[in-house]
Order: structure tokens, then sequence, then C-alpha cells
């Protein structure tokens, strides 16, 4: 990966990955110490939230408890990796979509309830850590993003944008009042 | 990299329906509570007058209704009424002979009464619309499989079952309640719930407090505690948490809101019920004085404790002496609840009721507390090495149920009520080793039909207040503990689960067969003696 700084380069700064417009790496994180700092804190803290959780987790089923431990792992390790930068790309485009998975999964436990377990179908009640832990998990997802290749970036805002709308075409329609 | 203004318009999007689907959904919650009764509705603490529920007397002291054997008999009966408990607002409640809590009922050593219990409840509840079916645990007793409230063993509304008490224990404070499988925590919210004494020559042969003072209120009171929510009309508000617990914001006391009660400069003893569904306190004096701990769940201990604070989980019942002529006339004791782990507090909860010193003695009679009180039971001499075995005991959630050692009553029921977890032989010792391995929440563990000895807590030695005959033990976070018991004195199925309501509910049940020495079974506490359909016949 260049460490070349972004500043001055060819690369433009807005609307990189437009349609016929070459593929520009990311602004260089060494230039943004800032953003790579924030994003391990805010990894490191939603990670730390579902391991305090875990416990209680696996009280609920094995389903339960590793799928905290899952989560947990995976954003400590998100913390740790993001630091290297020949994996910085693919750990941020992972990371987004991950965060997403797991913001998504909160939505719906909140909302109509988880498919499977024995809180199957059955909505539970949102709480203060849970909310905070999701605020910290959707910022991290926009600091995530500006380290997302340009020519992905697009794609993947669209999408979590289309998700985030047919959740509330959703919540309109079919869930009703 | 910068988000251009479609890109920050978009996650806002995602954002959005991140926080706020959730949001919303949380505050359509809120807006059903918003029918709970509002802090500045509820009555101010230490305002309602303490009253002390109706007695029923089948001591034989008494002139009393006779079954065509002799015994004492009485007929109660199970319904629905109003009962003004938020001042100004009536509340819808269930209860034994039209009282909630019910009237204690006091008997005496060696004489068995006939309880008739009749379930003349409506066919739903008011608000969770379920079928009341009902079943009378006598907790504490030694009844008969029968007789002691199976929770499968259940009476429908317009049905009725006599119950046979024998009474042959240690004066001791039982209590009765509802413990029909699965409503049992709704059942005894709606106020089916009393205490039950008995009496014996040793106990009123000790210059404990008794008599009545310048009310004419004894000196010798029953205290049930209790906690529940309330809707802005009155009505009480069931929400166990997703079957986890329920934490009422009201703490009533024999269904008064923090009472306020009048005494003399004197001692008095209470006899105090913790009838929470989920609730455990850890109970104090504001004066930082102590109590004088005189008796627990299987009656008076073998010598007196002086405590300043104990942890009272549900279902215990803890005797206790408080000497109000330490303080002058004019000084308040209010009787604190501070904080104990896993419980919800609400802003009122840490207080229960208070006692305003009014004037001096009317006697000095009956104003003692000996050390020494009941040193002679069986029950408090076993040994560990009395034990001819050890089991152990774990109370879990496992994948979303209450369990002990991984079952439930699910399957008991299951089995046709012959699954069993624990099989000890009539007459012997056994020592069980009782473990909550969880850091979120407690459990007080009853055993039914025996009295216990707590050996250990977490290897050391029990509190000073567990130092009595129990039937009930708070198994806290992380904690195990060890009891010696003697199975008897009847063979048969017993339950043993925990007494959070809630979770008893949901299902951590279960039950042990005690078998005499020949393998021979005890009466099924199902069919033995099954309710009848109303009208009932002259006893």
């Amino acid at each position: 990966m260049s460490t070349t700084g972004a500043s001055g380069s060819a690369w433009p700064e807005l609307g990189a990955g437009a349609p016929g417009q070459p593929d520009a790496p990311p602004a260089d994180p060494v230039e943004r110490p800032a953003l790579l700092a924030g994003i391990f804190a805010l990894s490191t803290a939603a990670g730390g939230a579902h391991l305090a959780v875990a416990g209680h987790g696996f009280e609920d089923g094995l389903l339960y408890g590793g799928f905290f431990v899952t989560v947990a792992a995976a954003q400590l390790a998100l913390a740790a990796l993001i630091m290297v930068p020949a994996l910085r790309s693919l750990v941020a485009v992972a990371g987004v979509l991950g965060n997403f998975a797991v913001v998504a999964t909160y939505v719906l436990s909140r909302t109509v309830g988880v498919p499977v377990g024995w809180h199957a179908w059955k909505p539970e009640e949102a709480g203060a850590l849970d909310l905070s832990t999701t605020v910290v998990e959707l910022a991290l997802i926009g600091c995530l993003l500006q380290l997302v290749p340009p020519r992905l970036r697009p794609w993947i805002v669209n999408f979590l944008c289309v998700c985030a709308l047919a959740a509330w075409a959703w919540r309109l329609t079919v869930l009703g009042s | 990299m910068q988000f251009n203004r479609r890109d920050a318009l978009k996650l806002g999007v995602v954002s959005a329906a991140a926080l706020a689907l959730p949001a919303e959904r949380m505050a359509r919650t809120e807006l059903s509570f918003a029918n709970r009764l509002a802090v500045s509705s509820m009555p101010p603490p230490f305002t309602a007058p303490y009253v002390a529920p109706p007695v029923v007397d089948l001591t034989g002291d008494v002139t009393t209704d006779l079954t065509s054997d002799g015994k004492p008999f009485h007929r109660m009966v199970m319904s629905q009424f109003q009962q003004e408990i938020i001042p100004g607002l009536q509340t819808t409640v269930w209860g034994y002979d039209r009282s909630v809590p019910g009237p204690t009922v006091i008997c005496k050593r060696g004489v068995p009464v006939l309880m008739r219990h009749v379930n003349n409840l409506p066919s739903q509840h008011p608000q969770l619309g379920y079928r009341p079916w009902t079943s009378v645990h006598l907790h504490g007793s030694a009844s008969l499989p029968q007789y002691n409230g199976y929770a499968s063993d259940v009476a429908s509304p317009g049905q009725y079952k006599d119950y046979q008490f024998p009474n042959t224990q240690d004066a001791r404070t039982m209590w009765y309640h509802d413990h029909g499988v699965h409503r049992t925590a709704s059942n005894v919210y709606m106020g089916l719930v009393a205490q039950y004494h008995i009496v014996d020559d040793l106990e009123r042969s000790l210059p404990l407090p008794k008599g009545t003072d310048f009310e004419g209120k004894s000196y010798d009171q029953a205290l049930t505690i209790q906690d529940a929510t309330f809707g802005a009309d009155g009505s009480l508000i069931y929400d166990d948490g997703d079957q986890s617990s329920l934490y009422g914001n009201v703490i009533l006391v024999n269904g008064r809101p923090w009472p306020v009660m009048k005494v003399e400069r004197r001692k008095y003893r209470f006899r105090i019920l913790n009838a929470s569904i989920s609730r455990a306190y850890k109970l104090a004096l504001s004066s930082g004085k102590p109590f004088i701990m005189i008796g627990t769940d299987g009656g008076l201990m073998p010598q007196r404790q002086f405590v300043r604070r104990y942890r009272h989980g549900m279902a215990e019942r803890y005797e206790v002496v408080i000497d109000f002529s330490k303080y002058p006339i004019g000084e308040r004791v209010v009787l604190q609840n501070l904080a104990l782990r896993n419980n919800d507090g609400f802003e009122h909860t840490n207080k229960v009721m208070a006692f305003d010193v009014v004037s001096e003695s009317s006697t000095r009679r009956n104003n003692g507390v000996p050390k020494l009180l009941n040193p002679g039971t069986e029950v408090m001499s076993l040994q560990e090495s009395d034990a001819s075995k050890q089991r152990s005991l774990t109370f879990r959630r496992t994948n979303g149920h209450w369990t002990i050692n991984g079952r439930t009553w699910a399957d008991v029921e299951a089995s046709g009520f012959q699954e069993t977890i624990a099989d000890p032989t009539w007459g012997d010792v056994e020592v069980w080793e009782l473990s909550n391995p969880s850091g979120g929440w407690f459990h007080p563990v009853h055993i039914h039909l025996v009295d216990f000895r707590i050996l250990s807590r977490n290897g050391l030695p029990p509190k000073p207040w567990e130092l009595g005959p129990k039937d009930v033990v708070y198994v806290g976070e992380y904690e195990t503990v060890r009891v010696a018991m003697r199975f008897g004195p009847h063979p048969g199925r017993y339950m043993v689960h925990c007494h959070n309501l809630v979770h008893e509910d949901h299902d951590m049940m279960h039950q042990f067969e005690i078998r005499r020495p020949d393998g021979s079974r005890g009466d099924d506490p199902i069919w033995a003696d099954p309710p009848r359909d109303l009208p009932d016949p002259p006893p």
C-alpha cells in the first residue's frame, strides 16, 4: 500500500470511485492518526460491551452466548488489525459489513425478535447499554467507511441505505401501528 | 477521505433506523407504562396506619367449627374483590376470606385441623386472562403429599379441597399461599398469601413479648412484606420482565403501603415474612440498633442472636424482637431496606415501614428475650457426619429456562410426575449442596416437607441470622450452600424449587421422592385426595 500523502495527489477526495474514475486508495491514515485511534477506541468499546454481556448470553443458551463472544472477538480483532497497513482496506470493508450486521441483528431483536433461540420472535426491551453500544457501532461504521477503497464505498453506502429504508418501510407497513 | 453530503445523508438514514426503531418501540412500551401510578400519586411513606390481618383461631381455645371426628375446621374461600390499598383507589385483588393478606391462622401443636379451601375465583384473571387454578401450600408444614400444595394438584374455580394439616411440629411461623402450576407468581401477586402460626407450650412458657398494648394490638405481630406496582386506576400491574423477575415500586406491609405503627416503650415480637414475588430485602433499623433474632423458618432458634442488618429472601421467615424501650417517646424508627444485588430499586423501595414510639409500656410482663430459646431441636444438632448421602443441586438458567441440574417441572410433567431429582430413604439424613454459578441472579431455594440446618455458605459458617431451623435458604450470586436434613416424617413426592416465583413458574422446580426402607411409596400427591366440585358437604 502506498504511503504517499493524498493531499496534492491526483486522487479526488470527493466522489472518488465514481464510474469512469480510476480506483483510488483511501486517504493515508498515517496523516490522520486520530481516525485510527478513534476506530481502535470505538471497536474496543463495542467489543468490551459484548464481552460484558456474554455471561448472561450463555445463560440464555449457547447460541446467544456464542454470538456475543464471537462479536466481541471480531470487534477486538478489528481494533488490532486495523493498525496493519497491509490489511487495512480489507479490515475496513469487513468491519463496516460486520458491524452493520450486528446493528441489524440488534434492531431485529428490539422490534420483532430474533428468529432463533428461546427469545425467538420475542422482542426484547431496549436499554441504555445496548443503545449506547449501537451508537458506538454506528460511529465505528462511519469511521471505517473512510478507509474503504473509494471504488467500493458508494456501493456499500448505498447497500446500507437501502437496508435502512427497507427497515423503515417494513416498520411503517407490515408492523403497522 | 471525507464524506460528501450525499454519503452523510445516507448514513443518517442508517443511523436513524438503527436507533429510532428500537427507541420507538421502547417509547411505546413506556407509553403502556404511562398508566402506572405516578410517584406523586403514591401515598407518602409512613402515612398509612399499620393494620394487622384478621385472625382465625383454631387452637381449640376458642369456640370453632369441628369436623365429625372433632378436629377444628375452617372453610376458607378464595375470591375476587376490591380493596383500598392506595388511598382513594380500588384495587381488584384475590384473597382468602376477603382479606389481603389473608387471615393469620393460629393453631396449637398437636391439634390437627381441617382447612377447606374453596376456589371461588372468577373464570379468568382480570388482566392476564388465564383460568385461575389453585393449589394451597402450607409452607413449613410437614403435611402428607396430597395436602402439601403439590403444584399440579390443582382446584379450578368451582372446586374445593380439604387440606389436613397435622400441626405436629414445634411452634413456628408458617404461611399459606397459592402454588398452582405456572400461575403461582401471578396468583400470589393478586393476594393469595397469609401467615399460619403453630404455638406450643415451650414457646408459651418463655417470657417473649405477648399480650396486647394500649390499642389492643398484640405485642406479637405478623408482618407480611410484599412489593407491587399499581396502575393509575389502582389496578395491579404484573410485569415479570420477560419471565425473569417482578419488582414493584410500592412496598406493602400487611397490604398497606409503607405503614406506620404506634408502639410502646417496650419489646415487640415481629414475625416477618417476605411474601414478595422476586424482591429480597436487607433489613436494618434507622437507629443502627440491632434486631434480636429469635426465630427462623422452622421456629425458635437454639439461642437469640443480635444482628444489625440481615438478608431476607423471598419466603423466608425471620422472627425478631425490637426493643423500643431504647428510644424516647416521640422518636420514629424506620425499618429500612438496604441495597441488595440484583434487586431493582425505586424511589421508596429503600424503606419498609416505620414505628412511632408514643407511650410507656402498659405492662412489664412478657417483655424479655432469654438467651436460650429452643436448644433441643433435632435438626439443629445434625452434623455432616450424620449424612448417609450427599447430593448437589445446581440452580441456573440454561437455554432460557430456569433449571435445577438442567431439569425443569416440564420434565416432571412429561414423565407422568415420576421423574425425581433425588430419592432419599425415609428417616435418612442427607447433605445437599445447593449452588448458584451465576452473578446475575439469586435463588432462595425451598425444600418442601423438611426443616434443614445450614452447614456452610461458600465454605464459611452460616450467617448469625441463619442459626436456626430453615426450609428456605438464600443461595446468592456465586454461592454454594450446604444444608443437612432428615427426610420424613412422610414418604412421598415433594417439590424443591426456587422461591423467586417467576423462576418457579418457568420452571425452576423439580421433586424428590422419599421411600420407606422397604422401597414402598407414599401417597400420590395428585390422586390420593383430589379437589372436588362444589357444592361442598358438611365437614
